[in-house]
Order: structure tokens, then C-alpha cells, then sequence
């Protein structure tokens, strides 16, 4: 069933919403005022008999129905964090990013030894720097 | 042994989340990892290469801020749905 991308889609956003409420206490939303946006949006896409071109114009007018109205609700400094989670969100559910990448970017590396270290040769850049990219 | 002069060069130039990264390295890994490059050498600029990365994977839609016009947000409202405007200190919309 093609329709199930779509339902990825909604599902991936409302867990990046559901996220917000950690940054900051106000920016609890309800699923079900998500499931009227999702459902507003799906009332709003242009109908189209081949359901390829159904299926992505779909996904692109509910993320952006979803963003917008989520997003006016956010202060301005977290505008970007917003967008951000939600794009990698999709590419982690796409397995654009793996989650070892995600992982090293949220927390970093575990530090390389000494031994390690010296095998690298004499280096400009500090310890933690050299662990993150090892 | 690796060269670290072009990567001494990249990460400590001005904008090196636009700047092309040394060698071989900028076709091989992906903007994600790019992304990791950057919070480990400038962590500073990270917030420029969010952007960048969002414009990106998805358009400029979801990186330029929204402007909300009264009638866009007054159809949302209804007797049990008011609208509240914060305002930041010194805005004066009157």
C-alpha cells in the first residue's frame, strides 16, 4: 500500500512535536492537534489521479501544513532546531543517517587511548577533536 | 602519515561550512558527517550548517521564518480557541 509513506510521514512529525515539549515546557501539542492538521492538510492537497503524484504531493503539503503551524508557536531561537529535527529525522528514517552518525553528533565519541594518539603522528588539533573524528 | 596542514587551513578558516574540505574528503562523506566534521573542529558555526543542511535536504520554505498575517491565524480562532500574542520587551504594536 503507497499510502503507508504518508502515514511515516505524519508519524515522523508528530514524535519530533511530541520532542519539542523537552526544549522548552509551552511547546506541548497534542496529538490530536496534529491528527486536525494531518487531517486539514490531507483535505487541502490537490487530488490527482495517479497516486504517485497523489502520494508525494500529500507529503509535501502535510509536512508543510504541520511546520508552519507548529512552528509559529516556537519562540524564534528554537525556529531552526525545529526544522532541523524534523530533517533529520526523515533521513534517519530513510537511513541517510546511520544511527552511529546521529549518536556521535548528540554525544560525541568515546575518547581514543594514547596508543592511538601516537600512531597518529604529531598533530595541531586537540585530543577530544581528534576523538570525535577518529 | 596524513598531511594536517590543509585541514589546519579548513579549520581555522573564516567560514569552513561553506569552504570545501581538504583532499579527496568532500566527495567521500556525506553532508551529515560534514556536519560531525564541523561540530568537532568549530562547533561555533554549527548553527550555519544546520541551516545550510535543512535548505538543503528540504527547500528554503523550512529555513526562512514564516511571516503570520492576522487573517492567516484569525480563521483558526473560535469561541474556545483565542489567540494570545507574547510580546518581547519594547514591542509596541499599537
Amino acid at each position: 500500500m503507497g499510502y503507508k509513506r504518508v502515514a511515516v510521514r505524519g508519524s515522523i512529525l508528530y514524535f519530533v512535536i511530541a520532542d519539542m515539549a523537552r526544549i522548552n515546557d509551552m511547546y506541548q501539542n497534542s496529538l490530536e492537534y496534529v491528527k486536525v492538521l494531518f487531517n486539514k492538510a490531507i483535505d487541502i492537497t490537490a487530488k490527482s489521479e495517479v497516486l504517485e503524484t497523489r502520494l508525494s504531493s500529500l507529503i509535501d503539503i502535510i509536512t508543510k501544513t504541520i511546520f508552519t503551524n507548529v512552528s509559529r508557536g516556537l519562540f524564534e531561537r528554537d525556529k531552526l532546531i525545529f526544522s532541523f529535527l524534523i530533517c533529520t529525522s526523515i533521513d534517519r528514517n530513510s537511513s541517510l543517517i546511520t544511527p552511529v552518525a546521529w549518536s556521535i553528533m548528540l554525544r560525541g565519541a568515546i575518547p581514543i587511548s594514547d596508543a592511538q594518539m601516537a600512531k597518529m603522528g604529531t598533530n595541531p588539533f586537540p585530543k577530544n577533536i581528534l576523538s570525535d573524528i577518529n | 602519515m596524513i598531511n594536517n596542514k590543509p585541514w589546519l587551513a579548513w579549520a581555522t578558516c573564516d567560514n569552513p561550512q561553506t569552504e570545501k574540505l581538504p583532499g579527496e574528503w568532500d566527495e567521500k562523506i556525506n553532508s551529515f558527517d560534514k556536519l560531525i566534521l564541523l561540530k568537532a573542529y568549530r562547533p561555533e558555526k554549527l548553527s550555519f550548517a544546520f541551516q545550510n543542511y535543512v535548505l538543503k535536504r528540504m527547500g528554503k520554505f523550512y529555513v526562512e521564518g514564516q511571516t503570520v498575517t492576522m487573517e492567516a491565524v484569525y480563521s483558526d480562532t473560535d469561541y474556545k480557541t483565542p489567540m494570545i500574542f507574547i510580546l518581547s520587551t519594547g514591542a509596541d504594536p499599537t
